[in-house]
């Protein structure tokens, strides 16, 4: 019973109580009016035998790209007032029209049509569950409140780069690549590696004459061949920092998707370009994908990108779970350190995605001498070590003043970094200015 | 559409203001007042200031204390007609009042019209939240409309009860019935209320 009915109820019977017991008339007839509104609560029913049917535009859609959702509610029964909501997930933007709506229903079935486009904001999987609505009696104080649930999912898949549209020579991208290329199998290059006897099935031409002529003195007949480098694929390492300083920003602009961004751009860029991409995170979740390359590794990474949210600041743990995890977080250099087999041979390149700031400095200088002990140091060359830098402060700035503190820090910042840059290549993107493309075509061309 | 209810809602109360205070005039405090303040226009300007003060105080849910007000100036007369306090001996008290079905009659429509009050207050709240939840505003003021319209119809059927129940206790009064017929007709009243309560108190609850 709503509790408008029970609170009705209880004046009815009061009334004819004290009516009967001091026999007052007038008060016995005064109890007909809620009496009267108990009646006319029963009879004249709240609107009722709602049907639900909804439908989106896209199941899978990139941040930033909108999406429509219609909302089809047929109410079959009843009378009286509606509101309609239909619950729109967190990170998501609405554009036009409304999500709401509030109507009169009379004696006939009425069909409501709600039609909405909004615009995801962040990466990860959301469902567009309930469809919530309140029904009011036209004439008691009280109504009812229910929801319609579904499953509809919608994943919505981070943003990539846009460099094709990059065009001319002056503004031809050098997003920097992986210098070794050096590999057990495959094509042969022009490196020459060692000397070695001659095995059945090598090439008349891989002979070196003049070595086997010397050894022919020497008493030994079997033939000397070179041996040269052969041609594997370039390898990429994206480190993503999910520590809790990635957790820096409003729900719909914040550091943490902007990464998740640039970790899909950057991969996605690499596999094209026939790079092995391997995949590690570090300071929160502990997320690994073994070096690989095609598409299949894309989604690969990918699909764990979309998990990552839930690894960052705004986990569900308590404080305790929270500070025993802080425990076992890798740090960026045992998250390298912890890799090591994989760099033999190789001389892969480093991409570390985080935001710098005083707390993290010296974990990612330390991570930084680290991974350049696995890559190229040719003398005037930086090694192929990448540090793109969220700079995060004018994503909270609302106001002028805010923003001139915002410049301020991150300018803080960069005397900070100065001894990291020299050491690698330094990008700082702010997503507030300038796309990823324009941060790497400004800083990487020059 | 806000204005005019805000106007509704303070003519309604004003209406059931005047009323309530002409039965509380018609009662012995009201009298015991004018005997302790010597001059009715003070009593009337000393009550009214502080019904005004309480009202003033209540600024946003000022039908609420109009009501309470009402219900106080009220009392006196409805309660004067219960056979239990007539029995009492001060029966010189009573001689200024009105009659029972005048009473009855003016508080029915004193109740009416504050129901309509605050009826009105509980849609201009439902407005605000409409609007401010998004809804378009064309269909707010449907709703609205519409709500007042079956609440009209509602209020109609009570008075129009009220006033035929009124209509038949004035007729019963005139009739001559021995003591076994009032006791029967009484009986089937209360078993009629009763029943019909019980009817609609289960149906309530097994909804």
């Amino acid at each position: 019973m709503p509790k408008g009915v029970s609170k009705t109820g209880i004046v009815f019977l009061l009334l004819i109580c004290v009516g009967f017991l001091l026999a007052n008339n007038i008060l016995i007839l005064v109890s007909i009016i809620p009496f009267t509104l108990m009646a006319f609560g029963y009879y004249l029913k709240m609107p009722d035998g709602i049907r639900v049917d909804k439908t989106v535009s896209k199941n899978r859609v990139t941040v930033g790209e909108l999406l429509e959702v219609s909302v089809r509610v047929l109410v079959e029964s009843g009378f009286g007032s509606m509101e309609i909501c239909d619950i729109v997930p967190p990170h998501f933007e609405l554009v036009e029209g409304t999500n709401y709506c509030a109507v009169w229903k009379g004696f006939e079935p009425k069909e409501i049509l709600l039609n909405y486009t909004v615009r995801c904001t962040a990466s990860g999987t959301y469902t567009f569950r309930t469809t919530g609505w309140r029904a009011r009696h036209a004439v008691g104080a009280f109504s009812i409140n229910r929801k319609y649930e579904t499953d509809l999912t919608v994943e919505v898949t981070p943003r990539l780069i846009e460099l094709k549209k990059v065009r001319g020579m002056s503004t031809v991208c050098k997003v920097p690549m992986p210098e070794g290329a050096l590999a057990s199998m495959g094509m042969t290059t022009q490196e020459f590696k060692e000397l070695r006897l001659y095995s059945p099935g090598d090439p008349f031409k891989a002979i070196n004459w003049k070595v086997t002529s010397r050894n022919l003195v020497r008493g030994s007949i079997w033939p000397v061949v070179n041996e040269f480098e052969k041609e594997g694929k370039k390898s990429v390492w994206i480190f993503l920092d999910t520590s809790k300083i990635m957790s820096f920003g409003s729900n719909i602009k914040n550091v943490k998707e902007y990464s998740v961004e640039a970790v899909n751009s950057l991969s996605d860029y690499y596999i094209k370009h026939n790079c092995s991409v391997a995949f590690h995170t570090f300071g929160g979740s502990d997320v690994f994908i073994n070096p690989g390359s095609g598409r299949q590794q894309h989604y690969r990474i990918l699909r764990e990108l979309m998990k990552i949210r839930n690894f960052t600041g705004v986990s569900r743990e308590n404080s305790g779970e929270r500070q025993k995890n802080s425990k076992e977080h890798k740090k960026l250099e045992e998250a390298v350190y912890s890799c090591r087999n994989y760099f033999n041979g190789l001389r892969p390149m480093f991409i570390i995605i985080t935001r710098f700031c005083t707390k993290n400095s010296e974990e990612i200088f330390k991570g930084i001498n680290l991974m350049s002990k696995y890559t190229s140091l040719r003398k005037g060359y930086v090694p192929s070590i990448m540090l793109i830098n969220i700079m995060g402060y004018g994503l909270m700035a609302e106001n002028e003043n805010e923003m001139m503190a915002a410049n301020l820090l991150e300018a803080m910042n960069k005397v900070l970094s100065e001894k990291i840059r020299k050491n690698c290549i330094w990008i700082d993107w702010d997503p507030n200015k300038e796309s990823l493309t324009g941060a790497l075509l400004k800083q990487v061309v020059g | 559409m806000k204005v005019w209810t805000l106007s509704a809602r303070i003519l309604l109360s004003i209406a059931a203001y005047v009323l309530s205070y002409i039965l509380f005039v018609c009662s012995s405090i009201y009298w015991d007042l004018v005997f302790l303040f010597k001059t009715q226009s003070r009593v009337f300007i000393i009550i009214n200031i502080v019904a005004f003060i309480i009202i003033g105080l209540c600024y946003n849910k000022f039908e609420k204390a109009v009501g309470v007000i009402c219900m106080l100036f009220a009392a006196p007369s409805v309660l004067v007609h219960s056979k239990m306090l007539k029995s009492e001996p001060a029966e010189s008290v009573y001689t200024r009042y009105f009659p029972l079905h005048l009473t009855a009659l003016l508080f029915l429509i004193i109740t009416v019209l504050l129901m309509a009050a605050i009826r009105l207050q509980k849609l201009d709240r439902q407005y605000d939240e409409m609007i401010s939840g998004g809804a378009s505003e064309a269909d707010v003021k449907l709703i609205i409309l519409n709500n007042i319209k079956v609440y009209s119809v509602f209020l109609a059927v009570i008075l129009f009860s009220g006033f035929v129940l009124v209509a038949l206790a004035f007729a019963m009064s005139k009739i001559k019935a021995t003591r076994l017929t009032v006791i029967i007709t009484v009986t089937t009243g209360v078993v009629l209320v009763l029943g019909c309560v019980l009817y609609l108190y289960r149906k309530w609850t097994k909804k």
